[in-house]
């Protein structure tokens, strides 16, 4: 590898937008039309660039913390201390590197990127290669879109899956618990029922459905046991964060599950931010889900592969969260999901692409992997451009 | 109304019902962007709306938004299944046409819960035959001045744009009648780096005053976006100081020493402009009423919705009795349609209310063509209580299958 440094690092506000509005889920309010990346562009002397989103930095943090952080960790530092390699593989954080990659897994994602650009390899490689030829992903927008459309009422939720399928999705997530804070927990159980039952009507019987509370039913296991009754007919694939992780709880719903003959799997995790701290290790250890879901960038492709390390052997499998990722997120959950064993499917918000180069092919409800070096994706400088203007520039 | 007996006018029925609209219109796109410390605001606003309906068939109406912001539906329901059963004699004593004194059995959950207040005064006005503001004392103004509060940080949603982002915006507020807007500002706070986030700012003012012109009035509102940085601050208020501003809102979080520096730097640079905040207010034992009383602070906003009417009424009575000059301004971005004919009525009979702030929100389901618009100016209406009605029909098939039931 050649000796090369980072020479300049640029943080830029670039706005995503669905291809819709996205409504409520159990406690927070509309999604809305579009968020933000905030993306860095890391430059090395040879004119490679490992690009990321800083976006996790921004929830508490401010752009002036931000670039602090950022300067100090990666301007003038060189490419081949960003991660220890052996035999073509990763195998760790760099020397030093491990401090400014604590919490920002984020940053981890662009040394993979800007490595295998430098090196000429995909990411996919220096994560170990590929284990499957393409990546299964899930249309996640399904939220409380009754609410948007309120003459519709839950067909509305029906109406935007079977949208999801005609555009090429074979899996579609809905957000469920509307009990939780909108509505009164009866009524929200009953309308809650009402579109996954549409929903499946709407998408016919080939098509995956995951449901997820954002524990939306906690305090409500009556009500729980009750939905699952209600919406096995339907032939769910998960149920995602039914209530807050306890163990009495997933105890509870795995006897209910098994009640009404429901293989469906369980899953939870995105919320733990320190993977994986005790009580996910309990319901791991206890058998007590099937899915294990920290975010993608969040905890980046070294986290993650820290993760898969405690994983194995357990029978959970990986299923990292990705929502509120963009346009970014995809790919960088196509090269993790290439990579693991064990991944299950990408949650795809299908932001509008335009500051990245195209995606892979997608086609069947999957992506093709990407063939190029780092994650296989550039910026479209025709599409940045009209956002250079928000750049923040950092300079060795 | 056969009937002006408060105590013949029992509540047998309360709703709670999701209400969606958009900036502009369904469809139209236009999204209201950051503040200096939070996401998009996004392209619509939802109103709960309150309908609380005694056995005479009348209906008050209000917005029960702040209680489904901060707790829920259940919490909601449980603390307002009280109210069914009660006389609409109970909750305030009425004396002479006006609202004199608020019962101390209800005090507490009307304190709680501001806008119940909106939609208890309008019933009682439509009991008495008596627009709301009568309630409250005798009509200062026909006509209630607004400003138009959806000016964010439109430079980062249409970056191609930059600060003009935010002057198209403000044209195009100006052009459908508006003669006041307001600019959300405090770049430094979080979404640029401070230097630049500061530049921004007053580009984005002299990007709007030269687009609208002189005879348009433009607020400021940093929302705390200079917390930290008085260096910068200054550096706005001296860079601002040719521009005609009508008033620097919640430029940075309120304390004694601070604000003497803000008074401070407004009368060195730009004389005219007023220095106002508040929106947390809630009663004297705070850090602005010390504002007022060093006369720090020219005019005081705390929330229409949380407040209600009669909190506020106090709340003026209180600022007269200390003899103090801060005016009053409700803070009402979150109010959408019915917390903006609220403060059009508390700002009818209060003479030291300022201007209307407004969200410029349209809905369908409501009838309020009294409060015509017009010049910037909504008029007053004088039938009785809040004068807006819903549109049954509508209500009927596109709504109420969405409706909570308290009964």
């Amino acid at each position: 590898m050649p000796s090369e440094i980072i020479e300049s690092v640029s943080v830029t506000p670039i706005p995503s937008s669905y291809q819709k509005e996205l409504g409520k889920n159990a406690y927070i309010d509309n999604i809305g039309t579009q968020r933000l990346e905030w993306v860095v562009r890391a430059r090395s002397s040879s004119g490679a660039e490992g690009i990321s989103i800083a976006n996790r930095m921004m929830r508490e943090g401010t752009v002036e913390s931000m670039l602090a952080h950022i300067r100090e960790a990666l301007v003038g530092r060189e490419v081949d201390q960003l991660l220890e390699i052996s035999d073509g593989v990763v195998t760790g954080a760099g020397p030093c590197m491990d401090h400014w990659y604590r919490r920002n897994g984020w940053m981890t994602i662009l040394a993979f990127d800007l490595v295998g650009k430098v090196r000429g390899v995909s990411a996919i490689d220096l994560l170990g290669g590929k284990k499957h030829d393409s990546v299964p992903a899930y249309d996640t927008t399904l939220y409380f879109q009754d609410f948007l459309n309120p003459v519709r009422g839950a067909s509305q939720v029906g109406d935007e899956a079977a949208q999801a399928v005609a555009d090429g999705w074979r899996a579609i997530k809905i957000k469920l618990g509307r009990g939780g804070r909108w509505m009164l927990p009866e009524d929200g159980i009953r309308r809650d029922i009402e579109v996954v039952l549409g929903a499946r009507e709407a998408v016919g019987p080939d098509v995956k459905i995951y449901v997820d509370a954002n524990f939306g039913y906690d305090g409500h296991l009556d009500l729980l046991d009750q939905l699952i009754k209600e919406i096995t007919p339907a032939d769910i694939f998960w149920f995602e964060e039914m209530i807050t992780h306890n163990v009495d709880g997933y105890k509870a719903m795995r006897e209910s599950l098994a009640k009404y003959g429901s293989q469906a799997l369980l899953t939870c995790g995105e919320v733990d931010r320190d993977p994986i701290s005790e009580v996910f290790q309990d319901l791991i250890d206890g058998g007590l889900i099937d899915g294990y879901q920290p975010d993608i960038v969040g905890h980046g492709y070294l986290g993650w592969l820290d993760i898969e390390r405690q994983l194995e052997g357990t029978g959970v499998r990986a299923i990292p969260h990705n929502f509120g990722n963009g346009s970014f997120g995809s790919y960088a959950s196509i090269v993790w999901g290439a990579a693991s064993e064990t991944y299950v499917s990408l949650e795809d918000e299908r932001v509008v692409p335009h500051y990245l180069t195209a995606l892979p092919e997608f086609s069947n409800g999957a992506y093709a992997l990407p063939t190029g070096p780092g994650l296989g994706m550039d910026i479209d400088e025709a599409g940045y451009a009209p956002h250079a203007k928000h750049e923040n520039r950092m300079e060795v | 109304m056969a009937n002006r007996s408060l105590e013949s006018h029992v509540i047998n029925n309360i709703t709670v019902t999701p209400v969606e609209t958009y900036f502009g219109a369904p469809g139209l796109g236009r999204i209201v962007g950051r503040n200096s410390k939070g996401e998009n605001y996004g392209h619509n606003q939802r109103e709960w709306l309150l309908q609380v309906t005694t056995d005479s068939g009348l209906t008050g109406l209000s917005n029960a938004r702040p209680a489904m912001n901060s707790g829920g539906m259940v919490k909601l329901y449980n603390d307002f299944s009280d109210l069914i059963g009660q006389p609409l004699s109970v909750f305030f004593n009425v004396s002479g046409g006006r609202v004199t004194s608020i019962s101390p059995r209800w005090s507490d959950l009307i304190d709680r819960y501001g806008f119940l207040d909106v939609a208890l005064f309008d019933l009682i006005g439509q009991v008495l035959g008596q627009p709301a503001y009568n309630l409250l004392g005798d009509k200062v103004r026909d006509q209630v001045e607004s400003y138009d509060s959806s000016l964010y940080f439109q430079d980062l949603v249409n970056p191609a744009e930059g600060a003009n982002a935010v002057a198209i915006e403000a044209a195009e507020a100006v052009e459908k009648g508006w003669r006041a807007v307001k600019l959300k500002l405090g770049r430094p706070g979080k979404w640029f780096e401070p230097h630049a986030g500061t530049r921004r700012d007053i580009e984005v003012v002299e990007s709007v005053r030269a687009t609208v012109g002189d005879d348009i009035k433009i607020l400021v509102d940093a929302n705390n976006g200079y917390d930290g940085r008085l260096d910068l601050l200054e550096d706005f208020v001296r860079g601002i100081s040719d521009l005609n501003v009508m008033w620097m809102e919640e430029m940075i979080t309120e304390n004694i020493a601070d604000y003497q520096k803000l008074n401070e730097w407004r009368d060195k640079y730009t004389p005219k402009t007023m220095i106002v905040d508040g929106e947390s207010h809630k009663g004297r034992q705070t850090i602005y009423w010390q504002l007022m009383e060093q006369g720090l602070l020219d005019a005081i906003q705390p929330d229409m919705l949380h407040m209600g009417f009669w909190q506020f009424h106090v709340l003026a009575r209180d600022i007269e009795e200390a003899g103090v000059d801060t005016l009053i301004a409700p803070h009402n971005y979150n109010a959408a349609y019915l917390g903006l004919r609220a403060n059009i009525q508390f700002g009818a009979a209060t003479q030291r209310f300022v201007i209307a702030e407004d969200s410029t929100l349209d809905f369908d389901l409501y009838q309020g063509t009294e409060y015509a618009f017009e010049d910037g100016k909504y008029a007053v209406p004088d039938s009785p209580g809040l004068s807006v009605s819903i549109d049954r029909e509508l209500y009927d098939r596109v709504y109420k299958q969405h409706e909570t039931v308290i009964s």
